[in-house]
C-alpha cells in the first residue's frame, strides 16, 4: 500500500472505529469483543482497500463486512492485552449506566435478525435498500422486521421500568 | 414507540460505551503482513502450477533461468543490505542463490499443501520469537505459535535439504493455542531450498514454497516489525538488554 493510501486508510479507519465498536455492542458483543470485531473488520478493509475505495457507499460496505465477520467468527483478538487502567465508563453517572444496561437487556430480548435491523437502520442510519442488500432480504422485510423489533422494545419490562423510574 | 424513540434508546446504550483508542499502527503493521502473506500464498500456488506443468511437459522448466528460485510478488527487487553481525542471525543473503542456513530465522509464512497460509492472525500478531526456526550444526529447532519441532537436517546437493525429527510436547506458548499449524508435517515435506531478495524459502518436492524465512536480525525485518528486533549495535538499535536470546537455539546432541 502506498503512503498516500495508508494515510487515506488511516483517516477512514479513524472515522469508522467508534461506529464499528458501538455497532458491535448493539449487536450483543461485550466491549472487548466489539473492539475485536471492529479491528478485524478494519483489517479486512486494509486488505481489500481497493474495494472499499470503489464502493458506492463505503459505510454500507464496512457495515456489511462487520456483519459477515460477526457471523463467521467468535474468537479472541490477537492483541488483547491486560490493563490495570479502568475504562472511562466506570466514571459515568450511575443513572446513565443503569439506563444503558436496561437498553442492553432489552436488546437481548430481540432476535438476532431484529438486532441487525436496529443497528443497520437506526444506529448506522443506512437506507432501507442498503439494509436489505446487506442482509439479503427484501426492503419490505426490513420494514416489517424493524416494526417487530420496535414493538418488542415497547413491551420489554426493562424499558418499561426505565420509563417508570424516570417518571417517578 | 416510534423510530425516534428507538434511536433514543440506541443512543442511551452507545453513549455509555467507552472504547479504547483506535490501534492504527497495529492495524497497519498487521495489515501489511497479512497482505504480504497473501501474495506469498498466491506465488506458491503459481509455482505449484508451474511445477505441475513441468511434470507433464518435459523441458518446460528449462524455460526459466532459475527455476528453483522464487520471485515473490511485491518483494523489493534490489538486493538487501547485509545482516548485522553480533547475534545468531544467519549470514547475508545477496540476490538469488542457495544460502547458508546456520543461524536463527523468523518465520514469515508457513504454507499448507493447498497453497494457503497456515499462520493464524494470532501467530502473525505475535513477536517473531514465537515463530522462528534455528539451524545449528545439522540440528533444527522450530517454534511456530503453539507447535515446537526439534530434529536434524541434511543438505543434499546444491539446493537439496532433508529434515527429520518430531514435534515437541508441552510447547511453551500454550496460552490461547488452538488450531495450530501442522509444523512437523510441513517441515518433513521440505526437499529444496532457495533464496531471493533477503528471504530464504524451503520448498516441497514440487518446488511449492512451504516456509518463508527472513534473518531474525535484519533491517528488513525490523522495518516489517516496526520496532528493533535485535541489538545489532547499529544506529537503529534502542535495546539496552543485549542481543535477543533465541528460545529455539538448538541444544547439543545427546
Amino acid at each position: 500500500m502506498r503512503e498516500q493510501e495508508r494515510a487515506e486508510y488511516g483517516d477512514f479507519a479513524a472515522s469508522q472505529w467508534r461506529r464499528l465498536v458501538r455497532s458491535g455492542v448493539l449487536l450483543g458483543c461485550s466491549l472487548p469483543e466489539a473492539e475485536d470485531l471492529a479491528q478485524t473488520t478494519l483489517l479486512r478493509c486494509f486488505i481489500k482497500w481497493r474495494h472499499v475505495e470503489q464502493a458506492a457507499d463505503p459505510n454500507a460496505y464496512v457495515a456489511q463486512m462487520l456483519n459477515l465477520h460477526r457471523q463467521s467468527r467468535r474468537r479472541r483478538w490477537w492483541r488483547e492485552q491486560p490493563t490495570d487502567q479502568l475504562r472511562e465508563s466506570s466514571a459515568r453517572p450511575q443513572a446513565d449506566l443503569e439506563a444503558a444496561d436496561a437498553v442492553r437487556r432489552a436488546l437481548d430480548g430481540l432476535s438476532d435478525a431484529q438486532r441487525q435491523v436496529i443497528v443497520l437502520r437506526i444506529f448506522l442510519q443506512l437506507p432501507e435498500v442498503e439494509v436489505a442488500r446487506i442482509l439479503d432480504i427484501r426492503p419490505g422485510t426490513v420494514k416489517s422486521r424493524l416494526s417487530r423489533a420496535i414493538a418488542g422494545l415497547r413491551r420489554d419490562p426493562n424499558l418499561i421500568d426505565l420509563h417508570q423510574g424516570g417518571a417517578s | 414507540m416510534n423510530e425516534n424513540e428507538a434511536t433514543h434508546y440506541v443512543t442511551t446504550l452507545t453513549a455509555a460505551v467507552a472504547e479504547m483508542p483506535l490501534p492504527l499502527e497495529e492495524l497497519l503493521r498487521v495489515g501489511e503482513r497479512r497482505a504480504r502473506q497473501r501474495r506469498i500464498g498466491a506465488a506458491a500456488g503459481s509455482l505449484a502450477l508451474v511445477a505441475a506443468v513441468a511434470a507433464v511437459v518435459p523441458g518446460a522448466m528449462s524455460l526459466f533461468d532459475n527455476a528453483g528460485s522464487v520471485q515473490v510478488a511485491g518483494q523489493p527487487t534490489t538486493p538487501p543490505a547485509p545482516t548485522p553481525s553480533g547475534s545468531s542471525s544467519p549470514g547475508p543473503i545477496v540476490g538469488v542463490g542457495v544460502p547458508e542456513l546456520e543461524g536463527v530465522w523468523a518465520v514469515e509464512a508457513l504454507i499448507g499443501d493447498d497453497g494457503t497460509s497456515l499462520l493464524t492472525d494470532e501467530a502473525t500478531g505475535l513477536d517473531a520469537s514465537q515463530r522462528q526456526i534455528g539451524f545449528e550444526n545439522s540440528e533444527i529447532s522450530a517454534q511456530v505459535q503453539c507447535s515446537s519441532f526439534q530434529g536434524t537436517y541434511e543438505r543434499t546437493g546444491e539446493d537439496g535439504i532433508r529434515i527429520e525429527g518430531g514435534e515437541l510436547k508441552g510447547a511453551p506458548y500454550s496460552a490461547g493455542c488452538g488450531g495450530e499449524p501442522p509444523l512437523r508435517e510441513r517441515l518433513l515435506a521440505v526437499r529444496h531450498i532457495s533464496a531471493a531478495n533477503g528471504h530464504v524459502y524451503l520448498h516441497a518436492e514440487n518446488w511449492m514454497i512451504i516456509v518463508d524465512l527472513m534473518p531474525f536480525c535484519s533491517p528488513e525485518r525490523e522495518a516489517a516489525e516496526g520496532f528493533p528486533v535485535c541489538d545489532s549495535g547499529g544506529p537503529t538499535s534502542t535495546s539496552e538488554e543485549g542481543p535477543e536470546k533465541s528460545p529455539v537455539t538448538p541444544s547439543p546432541s545427546p
